[in-house]
């Protein structure tokens, strides 16, 4: 009897052990987050976004695990990029990103992305979306810019997204 | 057959060759004065120089009718039915009428002198002093945005309205000024940035002042770092004529107003597409709260700038051309 007891306590223990090892060993983070680069993994790598700081752009170091879908690795540094705007840019949101076979990204932000902003508010967010993207991806030749799935003639009021992102950006 | 067939082809030739020998020339010579031009008419036949008819028409065109047709040879070379020879216009209606058009002409003298026989004309014009040259330029005025596009916000006030305002206002001083100017839009209108630019590039304006309003407390005088599709030359007389006025502009600021005044370089669509001097002005944002003694004094202080500018340039333009 003592024997039989002591046997099935075991197996109960073992199984539990078991469980919680196969438990701990699956489960992985649901979502990118800031890592320090000395504690940064190998299997993570490091991206650059530019954002606008009064009269300049200041430059933010990230890391996360890149995906092969490289508009997947756009989307994401898409949103750590929106959420160091200010208000109430940090508010837009990204409804969709494509590539055409010329390599333009065309980007769909909500509303709040073509919010009223001065002259070199306008030009410094534009400045920073432009060099976030170039800089972590070569390949990007131009991009386009979609408010609500549409084209928009301008963000603000004082520069025109009809012609190339890259000529407005390169010649200022 | 044969021979009579070349005779009258030989016949033929030979008419048409006398009749162009034939057609009367007439030497023109062109000489500006202080306030009038010298036209001169040299014609070996005496009958035709006493017989040119010469009217000052009402618009200010002179036309000289002549007995018979005639071709008209200016600098060793014929002159087409419609011509230019320096600022002036030359039309033939017909083959015996020759009309000089230029500056409105307002008197005419008609003389006639011998060795070399000649009829001489000298039109006077009224010659403009450079101050009020002034009044020949004109200024388009950009108020910022439009319709939906508010620009910046404050309360129930609006971007796109106090500029409308300053931009009404700065027009109706300088008009009482006699200084020519238009607005790319005159109400709550949305203006695309395409459409500014086409108003710019029909008028071209002797300045070009879009005007906005800044986010902070202070001044900013925008040019562009780069223009698009202008030659070299005209750049460098554009960029020249925008450094002038924007010195003009801090200046005036400065003495008028405690805000701090920067100056930045951006590739604003208007400036950049610009074929003339351009400038967009940022009015520090307390003119949201609709201050109109602030507002006035603002569009006062353009007026001055503004005025001071074309003077300047009427006066270089003056001495450029002596």
């Amino acid at each position: 009897m003592n024997k039989k007891l002591i046997l099935t306590i075991s197996i109960i223990l073992i199984t539990i052990t078991i469980s919680i090892i196969v438990y701990f060993s699956f489960q992985k983070p649901d979502k990118p987050r800031f890592i320090e680069p000395n504690k940064a993994e190998q299997t993570t790598e490091s991206f650059k976004i530019y954002i606008p700081s009064s009269n300049s752009l200041i430059s933010k170091e990230i890391y996360f695990k890149e995906d092969e879908a490289q508009l997947k690795n756009i989307e994401k540094i898409l949103e750590f990029f929106l959420i160091e705007l200010p208000a109430p840019f940090k508010e837009s949101k990204v409804f969709g990103l494509y590539r055409d076979k010329e390599n333009t990204i065309y980007i769909d932000f909500s509303k709040k992305f073509a919010s009223p902003q001065s002259m070199r508010e306008e030009y410094f967010i534009l400045k920073s979306l432009y060099r976030t993207l170039k800089e972590n991806f070569v390949w990007i030749n131009d991009i386009k810019i979609l408010i609500d799935g549409k084209e928009v003639e301008t963000l603000s009021g004082h520069i025109s997204l009809q012609s190339s992102f890259k000529e407005i950006m390169e010649e200022g | 057959m044969i021979k009579k067939t070349i005779c009258l082809i030989f016949f033929v030739l030979s008419t048409t060759v006398y009749a162009q020998d034939d057609v009367l020339k007439v030497t023109f010579r062109v000489g500006k004065h202080q306030n009038f031009y010298r036209f001169v008419f040299i014609c070996e036949r005496p009958e035709i120089i006493h017989s040119i008819n010469v009217n000052l028409l009402n618009n200010g065109k002179i036309k000289l009718t002549f007995p018979e047709s005639f071709e008209i040879e200016f600098e060793g070379r014929l002159l087409s039915m419609q011509d230019r020879i320096k600022d002036l216009k030359t039309v033939r209606q017909n083959l015996n009428t020759f009309i000089i058009e230029t500056s409105k002409i307002q008197q005419i003298k008609v003389l006639k002198y011998e060795d070399p026989l000649r009829l001489v004309i000298d039109a006077y014009f009224e010659e403009q002093p450079a101050e009020e040259k002034v009044k020949m330029v004109s200024i388009l005025i950009d108020p910022g945005h439009g319709g939906k596009d508010t620009g910046i916000q404050f309360k129930d006030k609006n971007e796109k309205d106090i500029v409308l305002y300053i931009a009404k206002e700065l027009a109706s001083k300088l008009t009482q000024k006699g200084i020519i100017t238009v607005l790319t839009r005159a109400s709550d209108e949305e203006v695309s940035l395409r459409e500014r630019i086409k108003i710019e590039n029909r008028l071209k304006p002797l300045l070009f002042l879009s005007i906005h309003l800044s986010s902070a407390e202070s001044f900013i005088i925008y040019t562009s770092p780069a223009k698009k599709n202008i030659s070299k030359e005209k750049l460098s007389k554009i960029l020249l004529n925008e450094n002038k006025a924007i010195k003009i502009f801090i200046n005036k600021l400065k003495e008028s107003f405690p805000e701090p005044l920067y100056q930045e370089k951006l590739p604003a669509t208007v400036l950049k597409e610009s074929s003339v001097p351009a400038l967009m002005i940022e009015i520090p944002k307390r003119a949201l709260i609709f201050d109109k003694d602030y507002l006035n004094k603002i569009t006062d202080v353009f007026v001055q700038t503004i005025e001071q500018n074309l003077k300047q340039k009427a006066r270089s333009d003056k001495a450029n051309n002596e």
